[in-house]
């Protein structure tokens, strides 16, 4: 009874929330089909068409494919070795402790120091530190490769990750442990049969937040990529857009093209990524 | 492995450096796997460094495949070339070089022309890596001024001068070579478009209105008064970049900065805030005041601005030439008038001297003038540029080369044609030697793109235009650029090699 | 406790699995910040090092009546957003905990903008705020609410306001769904204690939930903090800093500095600067957070 009194109240807030969230979408979807000189001319007028074989000639010209291809690629392989790295850092901080151990704290705390430090300010170097990097791995690692993000990625994630993986460890009780080296285990066999499955809703939540961190990165991946062959996704809309002129209306069908994916992306995960949340404790 | 190392409790010093080395090689060997497979179709980042490292097999293989491959080629009969041409000009029906690429290799069938396409800004960064590391693209676009300047630096990039014959002389106009002439006479590079900055009218709307098209500054304003009583735009002008106030730094060369610019920039005996530039600051803040830009025109790009002279809204634009395209095929191009601009009576600089000249070209790398067959087609395909053919195929483009070719232009428009007459005009002083962004004096590797004081100088158009400056701090803001230019000659001088 | 892994406690083995982070950590965050902060009493350009100028640099950068408007927008922005999104988060927390019909809609509706790219919030936005092209003001002059049809952008005054509001809006769903998750985790009891002594539904989400929720505000204060001060696609996207530079925020300011026109020298002191402000913010949110909790 006191319940309904709250329900139309409670809708009308939801609907204009998704209204407010939903809408600037929609319109961006609109503009997609129209030209610049619709968008600049007659800002409110609809398109006069829907034609959607702009799309594919879109496609073509971002390479909206090799985009995603290279974010796909970049953004696994970089969260498989950020959690395989920091899987084992963290658990010498959380486990492999004489009693109180100073070392594993001042680690631990430096680490997550790190979180404080925007990317903006360490951006200089990294140009650097990448390009003689290529040096010495033979152009793989260095400036204009795919692969030299990793690192700056990896390192990137050292805070959150660390917080979470020494988290999560804590809290599993040290009597799983105690059972296993009874039984004879081994360390590799204890990390990989006793701690990782049971930290595996952590893991599958550090690995969605490393995934989306990669995917979405843009002021690394703007210094240090230029050959538009190995773009990443958040720099597609340079593909419209060069020194002198730019294309709008594509711009807008390069947004609606990336976001579809990611939507329905999110849609099969949103569970995994709350549930996670709740298995960290909240620290993040 | 570690449980190993643990029963055997003298886990040594052997085995510790051991694990670490195990983890370093895991890694390497996964990075290197990973990039083996789907890196194979990008040369430019195998190539780059990998002569430089032995332990990266995945790489150096990949790289001597291609080597190899290479020689097996030259071997054969037909003689296959390989080239590579860097260029920022994403959409190669847009790129007057990429055009005339597309159409050669239908010609030259075993000459095959890979494109590599960077980013503007990471471009202009990378290039003079690529000059110092000696692994320049075969074939490059580039800023004239910088081609000379990394020429005279290290010789990574190639002395032209033997490939110009009289013959290919003799297709060229004056203006062509000035600018990739270094100091001792070399050419080091062939010559991109000739680079015009002119004024469009919409002369519809001259008419309508009964405004007369501009010749002096008087006229200019008289034309912004009655088009702002109508709610017409005067000038279509975006301040959020900062390149297309090109259009007003010429007024600063009609008000003698090129005049004046041994005292300004070299001897440093008079102040930019004391010279007569400031005339052209005031008449800019001017016009700003008596309405002639579009509202809110700070968050409008270059496109926005065409926009607006495309849809009949505005009256003017100040253009470059390789931005003639955007206008080309519009409705509003039957109605356009092309000038050189407005002149200031009152001024005792040369009025008729107007921005323009080759200022960028097309660079050839040391490496690559090396293999005699890779040179003998570049050349000959910089030499097709200035045919007839040629000449067309770049227009398509919308790059007006300095050719001397006298083509039908007749399929190329109102604005086409307009353009190639203005530059005929034998009483205007096209400026040769100057680009637009005044690298007068300085070294280009000094002020190139940092552009201390040429950043600023700009910005302040830009900021009398969008209104964030009025007329009335003109003087202070004078005062400040006195002082960055002070600083940047100071630091120059103590530079300078 | 004495942890009973102490047999695999061998220092090697411990240095071993901590060396490869460490090793990352090291180039990847200790250097560059030694690099900027070095650097920033250096004249560099991208070409050349021409060696130490002492305090020249900062003293350029702190007397720059720009740099002192751009402070000034990046505080707002900071601001801002701790002002506005800390409580639509918690109030997006409890509208998804609320049990009704599309709830889940509403959950992914709200999350979604915060997996796009920033590049392209920022440009749909672009569409929405400009004041010469944009949907907002176009729709607010066709209805004669020409007074309120504001430079939201391009001008020199209101740019941090939207700012924040892109940001707000990119973000909200993130930080709902962190309150939700406090608020699932809430024990039950003391609730219905209060339930028993009548207390009503506001006094129980003043008194009970929000001190609750104390430990989730603190964190999400300094998520949105740190965040702020890293807002830069929004900016970059909308003005470019424009005009003549008065959007800019220190990002994006030294952004400019560092990668078009090259000045290294000034840029590191920029980038230093910024680090010293978000150190001073997140020490200043955490002690003050901790004061309350002694209390």
């Amino acid at each position: 009874m006191k319940m309904n009194k709250i329900r139309l109240p409670l809708y009308l807030v939801a609907i204009v929330v998704s209204l407010l969230m939903v809408l600037p979408f929609l319109w961006g979807a609109v503009l997609s089909f129209k030209d610049n000189d619709g968008i600049f001319n007659n800002p409110l007028q609809l398109p006069k068409a829907f034609d959607f074989s702009l799309y594919k000639e879109t496609y073509q010209t971002a390479h909206i494919g090799r985009l995603f291809f290279n974010s796909l690629v970049l953004a696994l392989v970089t969260s498989v070795i950020e959690i395989i790295v920091m899987f084992f850092s963290s658990f010498a901080i959380a486990r492999l402790n004489h009693k109180y151990n100073t070392v594993s704290d001042l680690v631990y705390y430096l680490f997550l120091s790190a979180s404080a430090i925007p990317v903006l300010v360490l951006l200089m170097p990294y140009y650097e530190i990448t390009l003689s990097l290529g040096k010495y791995t033979g152009g793989v690692l260095g400036v204009d490769s795919l692969w030299g993000l990793i690192l700056p990625y990896v390192a990137g994630g050292i805070p959150f990750m660390t917080l979470m993986l020494v988290g999560g460890m804590r809290g599993i009780p040290l009597e799983m442990e105690e059972a296993g080296i009874i039984d004879g285990a081994g360390l590799l066999r204890m990390i990989f049969s006793i701690e990782a499955p049971l930290l595996s809703p952590v893991i599958a939540t550090l690995f969605i937040f490393s995934f989306l961190g990669v995917w979405n990165e843009f002021p690394i991946a703007s210094i240090l990529l230029s050959n538009k062959a190995h773009f990443t996704i958040p720099l597609a809309l340079s593909f419209f857009k060069d020194q002198f002129s730019a294309d709008y209306g594509a711009m807008m069908r390069g947004v609606v093209m990336i976001f579809i994916p990611q939507a329905v992306f999110y849609f099969f995960f949103q569970k995994r990524i709350t549930e996670g949340m709740v298995t960290a404790g909240l620290k993040g | 492995m570690c449980y190993i190392s643990y029963t055997f409790r003298e886990g040594t010093e052997h085995m510790k450096k051991k694990a670490v080395y195990v983890l370093l090689a895991l890694a390497i060997v996964l990075l290197s796997a990973c990039n083996s497979k789907s890196n194979n179709n990008d040369s430019s980042n195998a190539s780059t460094n990998a002569a430089t490292n032995k332990d990266n097999t995945a790489a150096t293989t990949n790289d001597g495949n291609k080597a190899t491959n290479a020689n097996a080629d030259a071997d054969k009969p037909a003689k296959e070339v390989k080239l590579t041409y860097a260029t920022f000009i994403g959409d190669g029906d847009k790129d007057m070089m990429g055009i005339v690429i597309k159409e050669f290799m239908k010609t030259h069938p075993n000459v095959k022309i890979e494109t590599q396409v960077y980013d503007h800004d990471t471009y202009q960064q990378k290039l003079p890596i690529m000059a110092q590391s000696n692994t320049l693209p075969d074939l490059f676009w580039w800023n004239a001024t910088l081609i000379t300047g990394a020429f005279d630096q290290n010789h990574s990039i190639a002395d032209l001068t033997q490939y110009y014959d009289d013959d290919f002389k003799a297709m060229l106009t004056p203006a062509a070579l000035v600018n990739l002439t270094t100091k001792d006479g070399k050419i080091v590079g062939f010559p991109a478009e000739m680079q015009v900055q002119g004024w469009l009218h919409n002369k519809a709307l001259f008419d309508k209105y009964g405004v007369k098209i501009p010749t002096t500054f008087d006229e200019l304003k008289d034309a912004v008064k009655t088009f702002k009583q109508n709610n017409v735009v005067t000038i279509a002008e975006g301040t959020k970049d900062a390149w297309p106030t090109w259009g007003f730094e010429d007024w600063l060369t009609k008000w003698g900065i090129h005049a004046n610019a041994d005292a300004l920039f070299n001897a440093n005996t008079m102040k930019y805030s004391e010279s007569d530039v400031v005339n052209a600051y005031n008449a800019v803040g001017e016009l700003a005041e008596l309405g002639a830009f579009p509202a809110n025109n700070s968050t409008m790009g270059f496109d926005q601005a065409i926009a607006l002279f495309n849809a009949g809204k505005a009256a003017m634009i100040s253009i470059p030439s390789d931005q003639l395209g955007k206008i080309v095929g519009t409705p509003v191009e039957k109605d356009t008038e092309y000038t050189w601009g407005i002149q200031f009576p009152n001024s005792k600089y040369d009025q008729l001297r107007v921005p323009g000249g080759v200022t960028n070209g097309y660079a050839v790398s040391a490496k690559a003038a090396e293999d005699p067959d890779k040179i003998a087609a570049i050349v000959e395909l910089n030499k097709f540029r200035f045919t007839e053919e040629g000449f067309k195929l770049s227009l398509k483009a919308g790059a007006n080369l300095p050719a001397n070719v006298s083509a039908d232009l007749s399929e190329f428009g109102k604005i086409i044609q307009d353009q190639a007459k203005m530059i005929a005009d034998p009483n205007v002083h096209i400026d040769l030697t100057s680009d637009y962004s005044f690298h007068l004096i300085w070294d280009a590797n000094w002020e190139a793109y940092g552009s201390k004081f040429g950043t600023p100088k700009g910005a302040l158009i830009n900021a009398l235009i969008d209104g964030s400056k009025k007329t009335k701090d003109i003087p202070a803001e004078l005062k400040k650029l006195d002082a960055i230019k002070d600083q940047v000659i100071k630091d120059w001088k103590a530079n300078k090699k | 406790m004495v942890n009973n892994l102490y047999l695999f406690s061998k220092r090697w083995i411990k240095t071993a699995f901590i060396l490869p982070t460490f090793l990352i950590f090291a180039v990847y965050t200790v250097y560059p910040l030694y690099n900027i902060i070095l650097t920033s009493f250096k004249k560099q350009t991208f070409y050349e090092d021409f060696g130490f100028v002492g305090l020249d640099n900062w003293k350029n950068v702190l007397k720059d009546e720009i740099v002192h408007k751009v402070l000034w927008n990046t505080v707002i922005v900071v601001f801002g957003e701790l002002v506005l999104l800390l409580p639509l988060g918690i109030l997006l927390g409890f509208l998804l905990n609320a049990n009704f019909k599309g709830n889940h809609f509403v959950r992914v509706a709200t999350f979604v903008p915060y997996i796009l790219s920033g590049v392209m919030i920022a440009i749909i936005w672009f569409f929405l705020l400009d004041p010469g092209v944009g949907v907002i003001n176009a729709i607010l002059k066709h209805i004669g609410l020409d007074s309120l049809a504001f430079n939201w952008i391009g001008g020199t005054k209101l740019t941090p306001y939207s700012v924040v509001a892109v940001d707000t809006w990119k973000s909200v769903g993130f930080y709902g769904v962190l309150f939700l998750t406090g608020l699932k985790m809430l024990p039950k009891d003391s609730f219905e204690a209060a339930m028993i002594d009548g207390a009503t539904r506001w006094q129980r989400t003043f008194y009970i939930t929000l001190p609750l929720l104390k430990e989730t505000i603190k964190i999400s204060a300094v998520m949105i903090v740190i965040n702020a001060f890293n807002s830069f696609q929004t900016v970059l996207m909308l003005t470019g800093g424009g005009p003549n530079n008065q959007s800019h925020l220190i990002t994006t300011l030294l952004y400019k500095v560092s990668f078009t026109q090259y000045d290294f020298g000034q840029g590191s002191v920029l980038a230093t600067l910024l680090f010293l402000f978000v150190m001073a913010f997140s020490i200043l949110i955490l002690a003050f957070s901790r004061k309350r909790i002694e209390e």
